[in-house]
């Protein structure tokens, strides 16, 4: 047993899962536009908002930075504890052309700092912020590439990077019940990281006088952790050596499957309009398909087998019956959002300014019944900054920028009424407060 | 050499991640007061198995309340012999001893199972005595009156057979006061506008003949037996009332050619102090402590509940227990 939790100790934190991007935005710029940025976003951050955003880059960019999200999660009244996400944000792109058509390469990640992952599988009845805490303490990895096949149609596509579990541990041996220092166990245990991809693309179009629309598609995907266990042996009831004393041969099995990680499909819809040099403004709207969320609660079968002598006056213990699960049945989502920014020109330099609003319903149904996945909509106001250092000199040719953001996600009081009034939760009252902020430095040679 | 660079870059970040132990989740989360509740260890109790025992008696029927100076009151009854008297200890907030069970209604007999609430500036007890539920007033908790009249008796037409006893009393969010008590295996209900009365029987299902009880006594095997309910009223946040009877309950039953016997301390609750649902699992289960009886429970701020009962302490002789809910609290309570 202590193998086994053992087992499950070093692996559960080894899956690579999905990404914080959906609830706390990409990198600085983006997220102080509240989003709003596929229809024109261009800059390495691209890959996750909109691929095709690469190909409007004009020279090498590079961009690293560092998000912190610190939730104020709460149900009536107390502070849930909710963790921290933060971690390094960046990423890279490389225009150029091929055959004589503008193309673009790049590179995006969010890498968590505290850990590279985090898996928890509550009961199912267990109350918690399902799509928080876990959720957002992500790695992602994503790599994309885009075209420009016509001067004002961008097009891009590309791949996330993930990785799924699986991982057995097995045990053979005699167990002494009267002496368990004469125990002789064996213990072998395999893992396998197995990468996970989906997909992710987009277009984006110029259509003149500073308009530009855009779209994007992100696939679902869906990662794993299996764990098989099993025992087989014996188990000896007096002296190993004693031809007269009990063994009894048994086969113990245990498989679990767990859900560790969710992300809907995705389809976002944008519009930009570049006012004048200075004034900006997009909108978005992503449709988001939780309706195929599956529960995370760990699946068990165990199986045990005993081959107990007759007369021996032993039971063979009862086993856990298979986890039996509610269906959860949350529900499609769309979220508006809205990004205004003001660039304001200082000398050859220039400061941008920028806010963001957007609105993301919870996809959770009322919580009547035996589960109790707390959550509730979100306003998210954001501010942001942007300074751009042109003509630094001979070794920086194109420009340096600095950007910080800083957000409010707002989680408006939900009340949660339960049927049974034994249930074991009982009502309560969640709402919340998420302040998050962040910092990027970025090099674009043009 | 710009891939290069940017592997690098990756390596660096990632390899200051950790492979740390994940968190055991969000903390501090609601919870139903259902249970099941722990019972609290010797080391947690300074070395005691009971918070009250006495080497000549057994002490039963506990009902703990905060008193006036932040201290608690626990309320037990005394048996030595045949004979039944209602005391008062004080503990502190880490349930230790601070005054000893001292009888608090002299000269009265076969008094039990104390209810004491807050009336104003006063204090009231409702108590079993004779088959009946009696009052008696205090200023100070310490020197009770005993009034004449009883506050309830048994009334055969409204299926209380064979006596009335155990009661509690809770003041509900609308300033009523909802009575439970036992009678012939069940446990009822009664409303009242004063915590001495007068009690209106309440029918916990109307639509069937005659009156229905809120924790129903089955007579089929398994029997079951209901007694010594506790109940409390609690304004929830999001603004409805929740009841909820804690009670032993007692099921018995043949196994394998025997006579089986399971005693637990058991959970009803209901959103109307009328339609009662009974919780599938105890609060307190006969492996948490054998059998446990009589409760009395303290709600410790708005997730911490603190479960008295009767147990066995050291010897054998049944004294006060307590346990306590979630698992993971501990004493000293908060307020």
């Amino acid at each position: 047993m202590r193998a086994l939790v053992l087992a499950v100790t070093l692996l559960a934190p080894a899956t690579a899962l999905s990404n914080p991007l959906d609830m706390y935005g990409f990198g600085p710029r983006g997220a102080a536009l509240g989003g709003a940025v596929a229809a024109d976003i261009a800059d390495p951050t691209a890959v996750y908002y909109n691929p095709a955003g690469l190909a409007r880059l004009r020279g090498l960019s590079v961009e690293v930075g560092y998000q912190y999200a610190a939730p104020t999660l709460r149900t009536d009244g107390r502070d849930n504890g909710v963790e921290a996400s933060h971690g390094v944000v960046g990423g890279v792109a490389a225009p150029g052309r091929v055959f004589g058509v503008p193309f673009a390469l790049g590179v995006a990640f969010h890498i968590p700092d505290a850990r590279l992952s985090q898996v928890l599988t509550p009961v199912q009845t267990q109350p918690r912020w399902e799509l928080y805490g876990v959720r957002t303490q992500r790695l992602f990895i994503g790599a994309a590439v885009a075209i420009t096949p016509l001067r004002w149609l961008h097009l891009g596509g590309g791949i996330a990077f993930m990785a799924s579990t699986e991982g057995s541990i097995e045990i053979s041996g005699r167990i002494s019940a009267t002496n368990p220092d004469t125990s002789a166990l064996t213990h072998t245990v395999d893992a396998d990281l197995t990468a996970v991809r989906y997909a992710h693309f987009g277009a984006q179009a110029e259509l003149g006088r500073g308009v530009s629309l855009g779209v994007a598609y992100r696939d679902e995907f869906r990662l794993s952790l299996g764990l098989d266990a099993a025992l087989q042996g014996q188990i000896t009831i007096g002296p190993a050596s004693n031809p007269r004393s009990f063994s009894i041969p048994g086969a113990y099995a245990l498989r679990s499957q767990t859900l560790t990680a969710f992300q809907p499909r995705q389809v976002v819809a944008s519009a930009a309009w570049q006012i004048n040099p200075r004034w900006r403004v997009g909108v978005d709207l992503t449709w988001n398909q939780w309706s195929r969320y599956e529960d995370p609660t760990a699946a068990l079968e165990v199986t045990l087998d005993l081959d107990i002598p007759p007369g021996l006056g032993v039971a063979t213990p009862s086993v856990p019956a298979p986890t039996a699960r509610v269906p959860l049945r949350f529900h499609d989502t769309l979220t508006p959002r809205i990004g205004i920014s003001y660039d304001a020109p200082l000398g050859r330099h220039a400061l941008a300014l920028r806010a963001g609003y957007h609105w993301d319903p919870s996809p959770v149904p009322d919580q009547r019944g035996v589960t109790t996945l707390i959550d509730a909509d979100r306003h998210v106001v954001s501010l942001g900054l942007g300074l751009t250092l042109r003509r630094l000199g001979a070794v920086i040719p194109g420009s340096v920028s600095i950007q910080a953001y800083a957000s409010t996600q707002i989680v408006p009081a939900r009340s949660v009424e339960k049927d049974n009034p034994t249930d074991r939760t009982g009502d309560f009252v969640a709402e919340g407060l998420v302040l998050s902020g962040g910092l990027s430095a970025g090099v674009s040679f043009r | 050499m710009i891939r290069r660079a940017v592997v690098c870059a990756l390596v660096a970040v990632a390899s200051c991640g950790t492979l740390e132990v994940p968190a055991v989740g969000d903390t501090d989360l609601p919870n139903n007061r259902t249970g099941p509740f722990r019972v609290l260890s010797q080391e947690e109790l300074e070395g005691r198995r009971c918070i009250v025992e006495s080497l000549e008696s057994e002490v039963e029927d506990p009902d703990i309340v905060l008193g006036n100076h932040g201290e608690y009151w626990l309320f037990s009854t005394r048996v030595t012999g045949a004979r039944r008297e209602i005391t008062r200890a004080v503990l502190t907030p880490a349930l230790v001893l601070r005054e000893a069970p001292n009888p608090v209604l002299p000269g009265v007999d076969d008094a039990r199972s104390p209810s004491v609430v807050r009336d104003g500036e006063g204090w009231r007890m409702l108590f079993a005595r004779g088959g009946r539920v009696e009052v008696a007033d205090s200023d100070d908790g310490a020197r009770w009156r005993v009034r004449s009249a009883p506050v309830l008796v048994a009334d055969p037409s409204a299926g209380e057979r064979g006596g009335i006893g155990g009661p509690s009393l809770t003041e509900d969010p609308d300033g009523r006061w909802t009575l439970a008590y036992e009678s012939g295996g069940s446990v009822w209900i009664a409303r009242a506008p004063r915590p001495d009365g007068p009690f209106e029987r309440v029918d916990v299902d109307p639509g069937r003949a005659g009156r229905q009880p809120a924790l129903a006594a089955r007579a089929e095997s398994p029997t079951i037996a209901h007694a010594h309910p506790v109940i409390r009223s609690e304004r929830l946040s999001t603004g409805r009332t929740i009841w909820r009877v804690y009670a032993r309950t007692t099921a018995e039953g043949l196994l394998d050619g025997g006579t089986t016997t399971e005693q637990t301390l058991s959970l009803a609750a209901s959103y109307d102090g009328v339609r009662f649902t009974t919780a599938a699992s105890p609060a307190l289960s006969g492996r948490g402590e054998t059998q446990p009886d009589a409760p009395g429970v303290l709600f410790d701020g708005p997730t911490r509940s603190l479960l008295l009962f009767s147990g066995g302490c050291a010897g054998g002789r049944r004294g006060v227990r307590a346990a306590i809910y979630p698992a993971e609290a501990r004493l000293p309570l908060t307020r």
